[in-house]
């Protein structure tokens, strides 16, 4: 029945390359949607392959007739397979779904009439090259619907062509388009069933699609990315190092970060109870808390100590988490990041702020003992002074007095600026840690503290609700203390002075304002005033060094705020302070 | 008032190390009229020196014992804190009053001074003036109204 026919060689081997190359496939990438449906394209025209080869082989007519009707068949479920294929790659299957659907069913009927009845194989006849079945007049049909899938697929292939700009996807259509181009030309093969007298020669285009197809597959994979895809690109990207470790606290999986944090490779660890890298022993080791996680949750960040390989300790912050159900805990992971800079940095802090408060303290001390040892000899100049004056008053004239007077004068001036030098360096050396502070019970000792002085000038001091903010309480005294007796200081001849002391809070920020109805200032030295020995006004019309504001100036803005002046000449004056409300403790 | 009878000058010891401060202090107490004798030391040593009655001071009477010792803190070679607790262990010196007189207003100062057992905290005054009214009232006190301790009992 079966005699050697050459001419089926070609069949035979091309449908057996084509069973391997879809078996390959479908074995490397069968989590693809697409490669699945290629390989049933590749196994289809195997089939094809296979029976034509049969028939090419066949005496007996009746048979080559039965092969010829299988391979047909499978041929009538190319146009479907195609066109799924071509939908999914092009990513337009969902929108296509009724289509795709419509196709599967008319290939399964067309398949139906072929293998069944004698629609599409006619008769069968016989060539110098074996035979080969006739049109019946099914064929017409099914090549129109034929065409109608292949031009959905060209119609689908070139929009999705002329709609991408990525240039990488442009020529992955343009190959897909080109190598099923090629594997079309094996349309010829219709032609001897019209009677046209040329030989079937689609094992040719096929072969050069299955070389095209081969290489494509193999350059592109069809899948999509997932985390599951990329686990263990994932697991040895991470720069902290990962244990998944099973209930009992066993290693299981290490990532590369391991090995370059801990310095063990693999197989020291795989097996190897987790606890074992602790650095110094404990009770609160790794596998215990695995006991808590269901209660507790995962565990985040918690400071822990391993051992290297060669024995140094690690710093690490450690998070854990469960691996299974609640309550069929499988083991869990566990997160190690290597801490060590942080923790040196954290020691480099402390050690800063150490030197910065025994820097402060130096300062301090300098400080006082440099203010009290310069004040020495100016007390010395008062003193004499006065004893000039009281012992050798009669060897005194007038002049002489006067000229005692004002070295004497000089010598008290630089005893207030030592001590005004003094106050400034001690709001940073003495500076108080932050605790709510009433600012309405300062504000009311301030008044009390300059009762005399505002009586004295027949003026007043008048409180408004003031809020309770985080600040120094001694420097938020020395502030409105400083301000108030500026106010009344810079008061109009002939005009009691009138200040007010109010706060507001808006936005977390509270806003002091200081105001007066003095002499005021022009607008354009605002910012001048605040400047250590500034002053607006000679010495000898109003007392005072000109370092009062500076030192308000720096209270504010060691506790993280500003001060503002603002004034009018003739009129008044007013200084607004704001600082914030909270201070975030240490 | 206490009994006149017994008016011999008290023996004032004053221990400063500045030698103006020295003569201030003599002035103002001469310019307070205080009845005093006044008889000064340098630093720490000499004031222990002179109130045990070792080296130049030896001789118990060109030396006597004072009824009241004005103090500075800031001496060379033993300074005044040191020298005060000294004093104030001394079975026999421990009745001395003694008037810390300097010119630290530092809170520390005076809260050690007095802990160690001082009579008295006294800031300098700046002033000339100041300070002769200072002895005037150091005087008044310590020696017209105050009864200084008996040199013995029985």
């Amino acid at each position: 029945m079966l005699t050697f026919n050459a001419f089926a060689l070609p069949w035979a081997i091309v449908a057996l390359a084509l069973f391997a190359l879809a078996a390959v496939i479908y074995r490397r990438q069968k989590a693809s949607h697409v490669a699945v449906l290629f390989c049933i394209i590749i196994a289809l025209v195997g089939i094809w392959f296979s029976g034509f080869a049969v028939m090419f082989s066949m005496d007996d007519a009746a048979v080559a007739s039965i092969a010829a009707r299988v391979g047909l068949a499978a041929v009538c479920f190319l146009p479907a397979a195609i066109y799924d294929f071509t939908a999914t790659a092009l990513r337009l299957r969902s929108s296509r779904m009724l289509l795709v659907r419509a196709a599967w069913i008319a290939a399964a009927v067309f398949a139906g009439v072929c293998l069944f009845t004698s629609g599409m194989v006619g008769e069968i006849a016989r060539h110098p090259w074996g035979f080969y079945p006739i049109a019946g007049p099914a064929t017409i049909p099914f090549l129109l619907y034929f065409a109608g899938a292949l031009g959905t697929q060209i119609f689908d292939g070139v929009s999705e062509w002329r709609r991408t700009t990525d240039p990488q996807r442009r020529r992955r259509v343009a190959k897909l388009m080109i190598s099923f181009a090629v594997a079309y030309i094996a349309a010829v093969d219709w032609l001897p069933m019209f009677g046209v007298p040329t030989r079937p020669i689609a094992f040719v285009p096929v072969i050069a699609f299955i070389v095209v197809a081969a290489g494509a597959i193999r350059r592109h994979r069809f899948q999509p990315i997932t985390a599951a895809r990329a686990a263990r690109e994932i697991l040895d990207t991470m720069a902290d190092a990962l244990f998944v470790i099973d209930a009992s606290g066993s290693i299981r999986v290490t990532n590369h970060a391991v090995r370059e944090l801990f310095g063990y490779c693999d197989s020291d660890l795989i097996g190897r109870a987790i606890d074992s890298l602790e650095y110094a022993g404990g009770d609160e080791t790794i596998s215990r808390t695995l006991r808590d996680l269901a209660r507790r949750g995962p565990i985040r960040d918690q400071e822990r100590v391993l051992r290297h390989k060669n024995g140094h300790a690690v710093d690490v912050s450690v998070s854990i988490s469960p691996v299974g159900e609640r309550d069929a805990q499988e083991g869990a992971v566990v997160i190690a990041r290597d801490i060590r800079a942080r923790k040196h940095a954290e020691e480099e802090l402390r050690q800063t702020m150490r030197s910065l408060a025994q820097s402060n303290r130096e300062l301090e001390d300098f400080a006082y003992v440099a203010s009290h040892d310069l004040q020495e000899p100016l007390r010395k100049i008062q003193a004499f002074g006065d004893l000039l004056k009281s012992k050798h008053a009669a060897a005194l004239d007038a002049q002489a007095r006067d000229y005692i007077d004002r070295m004497q004068s000089a010598a008290n001036r630089m005893q207030i600026l030592i001590n005004d030098l003094l106050a400034f360096s001690r709001v940073t050396t003495k500076a108080q840690p932050f605790v709510p502070v009433a600012l309405g019970q300062i504000a009311a000792e301030v008044v009390k503290d300059l009762e005399t002085r505002a009586h004295d000038s027949g003026g007043q001091i008048t409180v408004g609700p003031m809020p309770v903010i985080d600040a120094d309480p001694l420097q938020m005294r020395q502030l409105l203390q400083n301000l108030a007796a500026n106010a009344l200081k810079f008061h109009r001849d002939g005009v009691p002075p009138l200040v007010d002391i109010r706060g507001e809070v808006e936005n977390g920020r509270c806003r002091i304002t200081v105001s007066d109805n003095g002499i005021g200032f022009e607008e354009k030295y605002a910012e001048r005033v605040f400047t250590m020995f500034e002053r607006l006004h000679a010495r000898t019309k109003y007392e005072g060094t000109g370092i009062g504001l500076a030192i308000c100036r720096k209270i504010a803005e060691r506790h993280g705020g500003e001060i503002r002046a603002h004034g009018r000449p003739g009129e008044g004056a007013a200084f607004v302070v704001t600082l914030p409300v909270r201070h975030e403790q240490r | 008032m206490k009994n006149v009878d017994a008016a011999r000058p008290i023996v004032i010891l004053l221990a400063d190390d500045d030698e103006e401060d020295r003569m201030l202090a003599a002035d103002a107490l001469e310019a307070s009229r205080v009845v005093n004798d006044l008889r000064f030391v340098e630093d720490g040593e000499e004031l222990l020196d002179y109130l045990y009655h070792r080296g130049r001071y030896a001789e118990a009477s060109s030396s006597p014992t004072p009824g009241l010792i004005l103090l500075d803190l800031n001496m060379p070679r033993k300074d005044g804190r040191e020298a005060l607790r000294e004093i104030k262990a001394d079975s026999d010196l421990r009745r001395i009053p003694v008037v810390v007189l300097t010119t630290s207003k530092a809170e520390e100062d005076i809260y050690r001074t007095y802990d160690l057992g001082a009579n008295s905290f006294i800031t300098k005054p700046v002033s000339f003036e100041g300070l002769v009214a200072v002895m005037r009232d150091i005087g008044r006190y310590w020696i017209e109204i105050v009864e200084l301790p008996p040199d013995h009992i029985g």
